[in-house]
């Protein structure tokens, strides 16, 4: 009767939404807390205007060259193209550039330019032909003896005229498309077997998507994480050293006790998570309306963690399903590792081992799909810990079969009951035990111990 | 009915913390659990609310096995501690909710125990007023880390009151309280006892235990080496203390009965004496030779020297 009973009564839920609804509340209304919380919004929702007006400035240094020198600016360019190619003034496309307001002059011959200011450039195209090689054709800035325009400044003023005339130069042979197919390049293929190059060829996500895929999703999981685990532990420590557990445990299970106080944690990050993503979306959307330079618009295509969102909804919510489970899976397991703390200068090394396995799914994440191999990928998809980070992507990117999937996630949610009901068995021991620091083995030794 | 203990034994390793411990409480009223610093009760206790594994053993309620769920339970843990972070209110109702007390009773209730524990001037502060009655600063709720420690305690009293519970557990509750406190908890304990409750008391403090309690264990190494109704071991003991004040020096009538002077302070004689019989040979002997007695009163021992007489003898064999 007595083990019938223990057992029914220690996996007990009643009163974990009070502990729940308690911790989270407190936890809001604590001053620190709330800062971290306010804080962080602050800077995810800056991040993204940061980064992109960050990137404009470099772009805008970049263009404007040298800020060392006492006097950069040109006032006029003397433009002479003497090639069959023609580059009118609409071609040279210098409108949004730091060039926009210099003016132009163009020119037949070189015997059109006259004697250079110091604040005017000679820009020569020329075909020209020696010996012993083909003709090529030259990009040629000139400037006057005391000119005050940096060279930079030239560099970058040859450099853009380079590559408008480069594409002028081919459009002169190959029609748009025929350019765009030509400026794709070429890529290599290494050799396959027969069977690989079937399955590549019916790949439905080619291996540079998977990598970015793979990438955002293990991030998100990272974050999630990284930032969770202290604020578990230290949420499941405060019974220990506020010394008053045992007013607690004559009302409330040791179980509901702990997933209630994990799960305001987990709620607390992930609501911090949510609004800090809001906020950086729609102050990067209102920069990105207002900036329209390639490089600022390329910096939000950076911090796009929306593509997961591009699968078909059935992918999305198996995705949006293993990051539910990884979290709770490390959450559980930082408030398991959290109860077995005695003091709170044990938190430090018991956050970095729960971040060294997420570090280790997430480089699984990382490396599993660069090799993009589908043992390697069925392995490590069904591995503990890795398993979390890999599955669910190279099931998704169509890596793995949806029966070895099925086994992932199965085994995922094992793991999750296994990790709850380890839980459930030291909890009460680990919690009442206010003077030692158990050891994962040690934890593991306790869970065997009879009820 | 009534709480039943059962053979109750706990093992840290090889060392044996608990040692098959039973009792019973089959009517209302105060059951003493003694015993030196580490002879187990404080595991024993937590055993019985269910929050330590038992290598053996039953603990009952009503004949059902004892937990939250199918009794009201009140405990004062022997570590006192409040969340340092949170408000003091905010951690009472949390209390108070977890016992299942409905929030418009648990208002009420806290309002009732913090007047009766004097506690309202940390949890119903009253604002700053001038001379006019004008509020010129307003009150701020104390944090747990202002409190004293003794304060805090009854802070954690009052939450074990809360649900009114039929079964309260007082693990060492006067320990770290002034004289002024301490009275005040003595006079809620009563209030209990009259009220028909079961408590559990494990004190140091036998004299305040005495007053209390009906029933004891005493424990040693983790064994009982005392158990029953106070009165009853009392009695068993004999009444062996004899306080005897005469108008002059008695020392040879005294020796003459190989009697135990234990202290003497002019004429004034503690006494250990064999039982009623060498007592009243004393008597007889003191009255014959016509000096004059102010004093002889013949009592049982307390509880304070039981609990040292046994504890000792226990030492002793070890």
């Amino acid at each position: 009767m007595k083990n019938k009973n223990n057992a029914n009564n220690i996996y007990r839920m009643d009163g974990i939404g009070k502990v729940f609804r308690f911790t989270l509340k407190e936890t809001f209304k604590n001053k620190g807390y709330l800062f971290s919380f306010i804080l962080m919004v602050a800077m995810m929702t800056l991040m993204g205007p940061i980064s992109m007006l960050s990137a404009r400035a470099s772009e805008k240094a970049i263009e404007s060259g040298d800020s060392m020198k006492e006097d950069t600016s040109a006032t006029c360019i003397y433009f002479c193209n003497e090639t069959e190619i023609t580059l009118s003034e609409e071609d040279l496309a210098f409108k949004g550039t730091s060039f926009e307001n210099i003016k132009v002059q163009f020119c037949d011959s070189k015997s059109e330019v006259p004697s250079l200011g110091d604040t005017e450039i000679a820009v020569y195209i020329t075909l020209e032909k020696d010996d012993k090689s083909a003709p090529v054709y030259y990009v040629k800035g000139v400037i006057s003896d005391e000119s005050k325009i940096s060279s930079f400044n030239i560099d970058a003023l040859c450099e853009h005229i380079y590559g408008k005339f480069e594409k002028a130069r081919i459009h002169t042979y190959l029609s748009d498309e025929s350019y765009s197919l030509y400026a794709q390049g070429i890529r290599t293929g290494k050799a396959y077997s027969e069977t690989d190059y079937n399955d590549k060829q019916n790949e439905k996500v080619p291996s540079s998507e998977l990598i970015t895929y793979s990438t955002v999703y293990s991030i998100i999981i990272m974050i999630l994480v990284s930032l969770t685990v202290s604020y578990v532990i230290s949420s499941v420590m405060e019974e220990k050293t506020s010394k008053l557990v045992e007013n607690l445990l004559v009302s409330v299970r040791p179980l509901a006790l702990i997933m209630g106080k994990v799960l305001a944690m987990m709620v607390y990050v992930l609501s911090m998570l949510i609004l800090g993503g809001i906020g950086a979306s729609i102050s990067t959307s209102v920069i990105a309306m207002f900036n329209t330079s390639a490089v600022v618009e390329e910096v939000g295509q950076n911090m796009d963690f929306s593509v997961l969102f591009g699968f078909e909804l059935w992918n999305i919510l198996i995705l949006l399903l293993s990051i539910a489970l990884t979290y709770l899976m490390f959450s559980i397991l930082s408030g398991l590792l959290g109860s077995a703390c005695a003091k709170a200068e044990e938190i430090g090394p018991t956050v970095a081992i729960i971040n060294l396995l997420s570090m280790a799914g997430y480089m699984s994440a990382i490396f599993i799909p660069m090799i993009d191999n589908k043992v390697i990928t069925i392995v490590f998809s069904l591995l503990p810990v890795t398993a979390q980070y890999v599955g669910p992507i190279a099931f998704v990117c169509d890596r793995i079969p949806g029966y070895i999937y099925l086994i992932s996630l199965a085994g995922q949610i094992l793991f999750i009951i296994w990790l709850f009901r380890l839980t459930a068995k030291v909890y009460r021991k680990l919690i009442v035990n206010d003077s030692k620091k158990y050891k994962l083995s040690e934890i593991l030794k306790l869970s065997r111990e009879g009820e | 009915m009534g709480l039943v203990v059962t053979d109750l034994s706990k093992k840290y390793g090889n060392k044996t913390v608990v040692d098959h411990i039973s009792f019973e409480m089959n009517k209302p009223g105060v059951y003493a659990l003694l015993g030196t610093n580490g002879a187990g009760k404080t595991t024993s206790i937590r055993m019985i609310l269910d929050m330590l594994d038992k290598d053996s053993g039953t603990v009952t309620w009503n004949d059902k096995p004892l937990s939250f769920e199918n009794c009201n339970i009140g405990y004062l843990a022997e570590e006192r501690g409040l969340y340092q972070k949170y408000p003091l209110m905010d951690q009472i109702m949390y209390f108070g909710e977890l016992r299942g007390v409905p929030k418009a009773e648990l208002e009420k209730k806290i309002k009732y125990w913090s007047n009766r524990l004097k506690l309202d001037e940390y949890l119903y502060p009253q604002p700053t007023t001038d001379s006019k009655g004008r509020i010129i600063k307003n009150a701020k709720p104390k944090s747990p880390d202002q409190l004293s420690k003794g304060n805090q305690q009854k802070i954690q009293f009052l939450i074990a009151m809360l649900s009114d519970p039929e079964l309260l557990v007082l693990d060492e509750p006067f320990s770290g309280l002034d004289p002024v406190n301490t009275d005040i908890l003595k006079d809620v304990v009563r209030e209990q006892i009259e009220a028909g409750k079961y408590i559990i008391m494990s004190s140091h403090q036998m004299a305040v235990v005495e007053e209390f309690c009906t029933d004891i264990t005493i424990l040693s190494r983790s064994k009982a080496i005392v158990k029953g109704n106070l009165n009853e071991i009392k009695k068993s003991y004999g009444r062996v203390k004899l306080a005897l004040k005469c108008e002059r020096d008695v020392s040879s009538y005294i020796n003459d009965l190989g009697i135990e002077i234990l202290s003497e302070k002019e004429y004034e004689y503690s006494l250990k004496v064999t039982g009623d019989a060498q007592a009243n040979e004393l008597l007889k002997n003191l009255i014959n030779a016509g000096i004059g007695i102010i004093k002889f009163e013949l009592a049982e021992l307390s509880l304070h020297e039981i609990f040292v007489k046994e504890v000792g003898a226990d030492e002793e064999q070890k």
